[in-house]
């Protein structure tokens, strides 16, 4: 039991611990390397990487998720509107395995919307 | 007290409730809360990860829909163990408007979907004061 059963948490802004992601060309595709934590803060950033990314026109987007440790609906969200947007122009491909990516992703059936891959190899050769 | 340091010993073993403006940049410090929390209470991995998870949506939804009409709200998050039942139940309350998903898509209204295939029983309860999600772990034996 708590010694305290209600607490007004403070006004300040905890450090955001962020969102990083690296674009790193391979040939004819390109790889977006993200890392660290997509929710409703940081998802808007993520479309922002992906968009940068899109805008390299390669044949292959691959959006590598092995490095990320939470994924919200908001970055499942942003996910499923570059996948439409990709769609005629490049092909759109997520690596994510785990339960903190893949899992989610799942369960929501965008696995069944989405070619996603367990390895950064796979989604780079498979046609 | 900053929610993104706060101490595992600062995580109450029994009863947690905190109470926030309902905006998205409070939500990761009680993410890692309800994480701390949910490995005190000696959940399995794979359901601490679900709470952490499902209870983000239902805080999510909360920031995102039931303030729409209005500059501020408050959301109260609140876990207990419930050992008579041998389970863990978390809310999350919120006092605005409660509006259902809409369709657009399948590019929103992934947030419901998601707290019912990461939890074992969860109910969403509208009444004209706001929005309570209860959802349910079973506790290991």
């Amino acid at each position: 039991m708590s010694s305290e059963p209600f607490r007004e948490a403070d006004q300040s802004t905890p450090a955001a611990p962020g969102l990083s992601g690296l674009v790193e060309p391979h040939g004819q595709a390109v790889v977006l390397d993200v890392a660290g934590e997509i929710d409703l803060a940081t998802a808007p950033q993520l479309g922002d990487s992906i968009n940068a990314a899109m805008e390299q026109r390669p044949e292959t987007l691959v959006v590598d998720l092995s490095r990320v440790d939470f994924l919200a609906s908001a970055g499942m969200a942003v996910l499923i509107g570059c996948h439409q947007q990709a769609k005629g122009n490049l092909r759109f491909r997520i690596v994510a395995t785990g339960s903190a990516t893949f899992r989610p992703m799942e369960l929501t059936g965008m696995t069944d919307e989405i070619s996603i891959y367990p390895t950064r190899d796979e989604a780079l050769t498979a046609d | 007290m900053n929610l993104g340091q706060q101490n595992l010993d600062d995580v109450p073993e029994g009863e947690l409730h905190f109470r926030v403006p309902a905006v998205a940049g409070r939500l990761a410090g009680l993410r890692r809360v309800l994480a701390a929390w949910a490995n005190r209470i000696g959940l399995s991995d794979e359901d601490s990860e679900a709470l952490v998870l499902a209870s983000y949506e239902a805080m999510a939804n909360t920031v995102e829909h039931a303030y729409h009409d209005q500059t501020q709200g408050l959301l109260d998050l609140r876990g207990e163990v419930d050992d008579d039942q041998g389970r863990v139940v978390v809310t999350v309350t919120d006092y605005g408007q409660w509006r259902p998903p809409q369709p657009s898509g399948g590019l929103r209204g992934r947030g419901l979907p998601l707290i019912q295939g990461l939890t074992s029983t969860s109910t969403i309860t509208p009444t004209t004061a706001g929005t309570t999600v209860t959802m349910f772990w079973p506790l290991a034996k």
